[in-house]
């Protein structure tokens, strides 16, 4: 399987093939969570319409700060990276900096970041965020999921 | 019912020291929790109380408490109470870092009422950080690698985790405008309501239940039936604060309805429970129904009536305990 380089466009890519593909069930009886857990997942994906916007505080020279995935109709239909927010007005803004976004990267652990306030929603109602949060954590789990390769030339 | 009209037990267990403490009973303590909220106090009033009922953590001993934990205590027991402690020491922590934006878009009193109550959660967070390192034994050599310390049994199968993230986003929120009153209500509603009022209150109440019944951890017992004490001033400070602004706003009701919404959504999605009340004492059911039983008299407190589609998912609450 290919390593792409973190914030990429071939890894934002691969991240969005990882969204869509979902988990299997074999998989998803071996992650220890009520059947309640994997329905919320189902019905947040396919409810949830708009952008999910993943951010870099700290832009390193030359790189773009945002990534945009694009959700309709049950699909991440896009993953785009650029120096804005992409397209309509997203629905929500998680930011970051580059050693927090690649810590999640590298252990899966969305909600410690958000928990302890490194990750922020700088966009979007958290109350709403929040209604959909299995959701969002299986989105981004994905970013532990895609085979990749860092700046400092480790693997995850 | 003012302080002086309570019945002697409930005057006791708000008026004695931390010594003292060790002989007030739980049931007396959520009583006593729930005995001012017929007339909310006011904010200068809840100061005072705070004055009068503070505590100095450092005098707690545990000496007691590390000989029952090793040798008189089941793993069943030692299991539960090791997953309580940790998440009561992260929901401690996530309420003193996310305070500070609701006090800088209160009233005067409130901003006055709620440096108390940092002072409290910070306190809170040393206790269950020194039971964990000097009655269990954790080798914790600071706070940051005791909260580090205890995230494997805080995040894994409860909603606190949940609760306590939503509680750093809406703080997060509060910090760019504090006196967004939509957001002071949601956080109002996250925390002094649902994960203060209504989860921890539960969950001390089964944790003291245990060390009385069993007659184990004499410093743990003081430590918390101390901080249930504190817990009353804070919820019906919440409450003071709910019922005030959904009287001069009601549409405000609204942000308690989407809050209960969205928390009783995780509470459905998350609650693998890891935490065994049976263990401690209780079975699954009464911890339920002590959940139940503590949301309704606080609803009942600032008048907010539920729709029907919360009614029914209180139907399926889980019991999972814990800050």
């Amino acid at each position: 399987m290919t390593q792409d380089a973190f914030w990429s466009a071939a890894w934002a890519e691969a991240l969005r093939a990882c969204i869509n593909c979902g988990r299997a069930p074999e998989e998803r009886a071996q992650i220890r969570r009520p059947e309640a857990y994997w329905q919320a997942i189902d019905r947040g994906r396919q409810t949830f319409g708009g952008s999910l916007v993943l951010g870099i505080r700290d832009v390193p020279r030359g790189q773009s700060a945002y990534l945009t995935l694009a959700f309709d109709g049950g699909a991440c239909t896009a993953a785009r990276l650029g120096a804005q927010s992409d397209g309509a007005e997203p629905r929500y803004v998680l930011a970051g900096t580059q050693a927090d976004w690649q810590a999640m990267a590298r252990d899966g652990n969305l909600l410690r970041g958000i928990m302890y306030g490194t990750l922020r929603l700088d966009a979007g109602d958290p109350i709403a965020f929040f209604k959909d949060i299995c959701f969002f954590l299986e989105v981004l789990a994905c970013l532990a999921r895609v085979p990749t390769t860092f700046a400092d030339g480790a693997a995850a | 019912m003012t302080e002086t009209m309570l019945p002697d037990a409930l005057r006791a267990a708000g008026e004695v020291d931390l010594h003292g403490l060790a002989g007030v009973r739980e049931d007396d303590m959520v009583e006593y929790v729930h005995s001012g909220l017929e007339r909310l106090p006011g904010y200068l009033e809840l100061y005072a109380r705070y004055l009068k009922q503070r505590w100095d953590v450092y005098e707690l001993d545990f000496t007691q408490d590390r000989y029952d934990w090793h040798e008189r205590m089941g793993d069943a027991e030692r299991a539960a109470m090791l997953i309580a402690s940790g998440r009561f020491m992260h929901g401690e922590r996530a309420v003193e870092v996310t305070l500070a934006p609701l006090l800088l878009g209160g009233t005067e009193e409130q901003k006055i009422y709620l440096t108390s109550q940092i002072e409290d959660e910070a306190r809170h967070v040393i206790f269950f950080e020194r039971f964990r390192r000097e009655a269990i034994g954790f080798a914790s050599a600071s706070v940051d690698e005791a909260l580090d310390g205890a995230y494997e049994e805080y995040h894994y199968g409860g909603e606190a985790i949940f609760n306590h993230a939503l509680l750093a986003q809406l703080g997060h929120c509060l910090a760019r405008d504090p006196q967004d009153m939509h957001n002071r209500v949601r956080y109002a509603t996250v925390y002094f309501f649902w994960t203060e009022g209504v989860r921890a209150l539960s969950t001390f109440q089964l944790l003291l239940n245990y060390c009385r019944e069993s007659n184990v951890l004499p410093g743990f017992y003081t430590g918390l039936i101390a901080t249930t004490r504190d817990e009353s001033r804070h919820v019906q400070f919440g409450l003071r604060l709910l019922h005030d602004a959904i009287h001069a706003d009601p549409t405000l009701v609204a942000d308690v309805h989407e809050a209960l919404r969205t928390l009783v959504s995780i509470n459905a999605a998350i609650s693998l429970e890891t935490f065994n009340p049976e263990a401690l004492g209780w079975t699954t059911e009464r911890a339920r129904q002590t959940v139940i039983r503590n949301l309704y008299r606080k609803l009942d407190c600032i008048g907010v009536r539920l729709p029907d589609d919360i009614e029914t998912s209180l139907g399926y609450v889980q019991a999972g305990l814990g800050e």
